[in-house]
């Protein structure tokens, strides 16, 4: 059947069929691409919010250990007094 | 022939052939002018400065800003000072959220429903900005209870139902009798139910600029406006540093194939603004901080500042009070943001003392001996004999803060070598610490110096008023066997070892000795002594200039520079209060007594270093 089609058309099948294949190759390229553009924006996305959550976590410690709620805390509700150096001495005997 | 007749014919048989070509011919030749025109008219007429293939271009580009991250500002121990943190929202629009949902709604925001309810009602009331109600903010970005609660609420379905007034369909037919109110026009009020989401409730996220020291540290570090641009204190000093650059990037639609156009292309990196580490300790800072505010409240003072050092001339705490918090946007008073330590100059009265002495024994015009007595019974210029003491040695001179006895001793001293020491000990030249906020202080040359300029520098008036940063810096040389160091308050910023030699080892050594006695039961400085440490300092009262003369009402400012321990130190503190008006004596904390440079400014001292020393001791013995 194939030996029957002149040379020409031949070529002319062949252009089509690698037309046809390339648009699709595209259509997938630009898919995939898309997909992973997608993906670094999500990535990005959650880089951000783990930088975030870091700084938020880091200051939130920083805001705790800096005695201001655990002072008020110390001497308002617990009535604790401060410790003189000789009786941190008998603690520590 | 032939073809000429057939030619002939055909024109004959096409009625006015050549009227009708030409008719064609001119409308192909007028739609030609026309799309010329339009060409014209698109390119050079309407398109006024920007090309049009710029203005395709930026159709088919897509530019996006990507902001710069502010760097954050930490202590010596990494410990947060200030930095960008992300919080969430809950904004609601009142105009949509469903009444069913109220009481689930304030089941997930944690308030009563009658409060929400009001506040939705008083917000539907208003003419302006109804659709956004601020129900809850500063909520954490991870683990918050109330945003877990409200997204869950989010993705539930309730059954709703409405009432609505429906027209009759066939009314359109009575139009006409219904305008001349020959007919009513009819309504239905129809009820339909269906279930449906919660509308109008928005979990949103918004940045700020934190900062969890709050009022201990914000005249130091500063603060930032709204468009995140610092204001005041480090963030302003450092702007540059800490800002960042922000980065431009692109989409280009309009790309070959060669590259994938969802490969955005960085017109501008980023630069995210770089960290700033300080040589502030917080835990430090958090003691001076408490020590100077409950001072100035005791004392019924104007104001106070503090800054203590290390010997190497790091700063590890700048104090001041009042202050305020810097979360707090609403509350901004510029005063309460002043970095008295640094950007106010004073006289310092008698802890300028200690270097008049030392200068005198450096050069040999004394020797400070426990034999060798100074008479103090005749006056010196305008300094009168006051009929306490006659003979004084210089250790008591200095214990009692006495003023005829310094300037008996800096008659011994020449103009120039006092201008040339205080030069060296750098009054009247910059830290280099925040050129925008300190002040130089100043020293008039000795060319222009009276011997009553000459006698009343001596005990740190006249000539000469510095900042209390650069009060502390002097005392450095006590700490440093008569060398100075230049102060620090960049940590990670590369300074160049300029430790300058001003006195020699043997006199800064002996004046240290005297400087312990004067926190002693005998010394003015005694209310500074901490128990089982040896305490080196001296008091200083200045009478406050007001317009431009000396408070008649007894204003002062009282100062107390101190080290700890004698002899070797470990920290150098320095003490300035304002004004202090309520002042109470040793034996009985209920008898009020003049406010002076003794019995304010050393408890401030010596509160603040209990606790560093304290923390000290604990950490020697846990770890």
């Amino acid at each position: 059947m194939l030996s029957e089609l002149s040379i020409i058309t031949k070529i002319n099948i062949l252009l089509t069929l690698v037309l046809i294949i390339l648009a699709f190759l595209t259509i997938n390229w630009h898919q995939e691409n898309r997909v992973l553009y997608t993906k670094s924006i999500k990535v990005q996305t959650q880089k951000d919010l783990l930088i975030a959550t870091n700084k938020y976590l880091k200051t939130m410690y920083s805001e705790q250990i800096n005695g201001f709620e655990t002072k008020e805390k110390a001497i308002d509700v617990l009535k604790m007094k401060i410790p003189s150096l000789k009786q941190s001495k008998q603690i520590s005997l | 022939m032939i073809n000429k007749n057939k030619k002939s014919s055909f024109f004959l048989r096409t009625q006015n052939y050549i009227v009708r070509q030409n008719v064609v011919k001119y409308v192909f030749l007028i739609l030609l002018l026309l799309f010329v025109t339009r060409i014209v008219v698109i390119n050079k007429i309407d398109a006024g400065d920007v090309s049009i293939q710029e203005k395709a271009n930026s159709q088919t580009t897509k530019q996006f800003k990507q902001n710069a991250r502010r760097g954050d500002i930490l202590d010596r121990n990494d410990e947060v000072i200030a930095s960008n943190i992300t919080l969430k929202k809950i904004n609601l629009d009142p105009t949509l959220i469903q009444l069913e949902f109220i009481e689930k709604l304030a089941n997930s925001l944690q308030m009563p429903k009658d409060e929400l309810e009001k506040q939705i009602k008083d917000k539907l009331k208003k003419k302006q900005g109804r659709r956004n109600l601020i129900i809850k903010d500063n909520l954490q970005l991870v683990n918050s209870v109330i945003v877990e609660n409200i997204e869950n609420l989010k993705k539930q379905k309730l059954l709703i139902c409405k009432t609505k007034e429906v027209k009759n369909k066939f009314d359109f037919l009575k139009k006409p009798l219904i305008f001349l109110d020959f007919v009513q026009e009819e309504k239905k009020i129809v009820k339909s139910c269906k279930r449906e989401k919660i509308q109008g409730v928005a979990i949103q996220k918004y940045n700020i600029r934190y900062y969890p020291k709050k009022e201990s540290l914000a005249p130091l570090v500063g603060n930032v406006n709204v468009n995140k641009k610092g204001i005041s204190g480090i963030e302003r000093e450092f702007e540059d540093v800490l800002a960042g650059k922000n980065g431009i990037t692109t989409i280009d639609f309009n790309k070959d194939l060669k590259e994938s156009y969802f490969n955005p292309k960085v017109v501008k990196k980023v630069e995210h603004g770089k960290n700033i580490k300080l040589t502030i300790d917080s835990q430090i800072q958090f003691w001076t901080y408490q020590a100077v505010k409950s001072s100035v409240i005791k004392h019924d003072a104007d104001s106070a500042a503090a800054i203590v050092l290390k010997p190497n001339g790091e700063i590890l705490a700048i104090a001041n009070y009042p202050s305020d918090d810097p979360n707090k946007k609403t509350e901004y008073k510029a005063e309460n943001y002043r970095n008295r330590a640094l950007s106010d100059k004073v006289e310092p009265g008698s802890v300028m003392k200690p270097f008049t002495i030392l200068l005198a024994l450096d050069k040999n015009k004394i020797t400070a001996n426990d034999d060798e007595l100074i008479d103090v019974t005749k006056d010196i210029g305008h300094i009168k004999f006051d009929n306490k003491y006659e003979h004084m040695t210089v250790k008591q001179i200095l214990q009692k803060s006495h003023n005829l006895g310094t300037v008996n001793i800096s008659e011994r001293i020449d103009k120039e070598d006092m201008y040339n020491t205080w030069d060296k000990l750098g009054f009247g030249h910059p830290l280099g610490l925040m050129p925008n906020v300190e002040s130089l202080g100043s020293l008039k040359h000795f060319s222009s110096w009276s011997n009553e300029d000459k006698r009343t520098l001596s005990f740190g008036h006249g000539p000469m008023n510095a900042n209390l940063a650069q009060l502390a810096k002097s005392y450095l040389v006590f700490a440093n066997q008569g060398s100075l160091p230049n102060l620090k308050l960049i940590y990670n910023s590369y300074t160049e070892n300029s430790t300058k030699k001003i006195f020699s080892k043997k006199a800064t050594k002996k004046i240290v000795e005297l400087l312990d006695s004067v926190v002693s039961n005998d010394g003015s400085g005694y209310r500074a002594q901490i128990d089982n440490y040896n305490v080196a300092g001296k008091t200083g009262t200045a009478e406050m200039i007001i317009d431009g003369v000396y408070s008649k009402d007894g204003a002062n400012r009282a100062f107390f520079i101190g080290f700890v321990p004698t002899q070797k130190p470990e920290y150098i503190m320095a003490v300035l209060i304002n004004y202090p008006k309520k002042c109470y004596t040793f034996w009985d904390p209920t008898i009020r007594n003049k406010c002076l440079g003794s019995n304010s400014a050393p408890m401030v001292f010596k509160e603040t270093m209990k606790n560093i020393l304290n923390n000290n001791q604990a950490k020697a013995v846990y770890y």
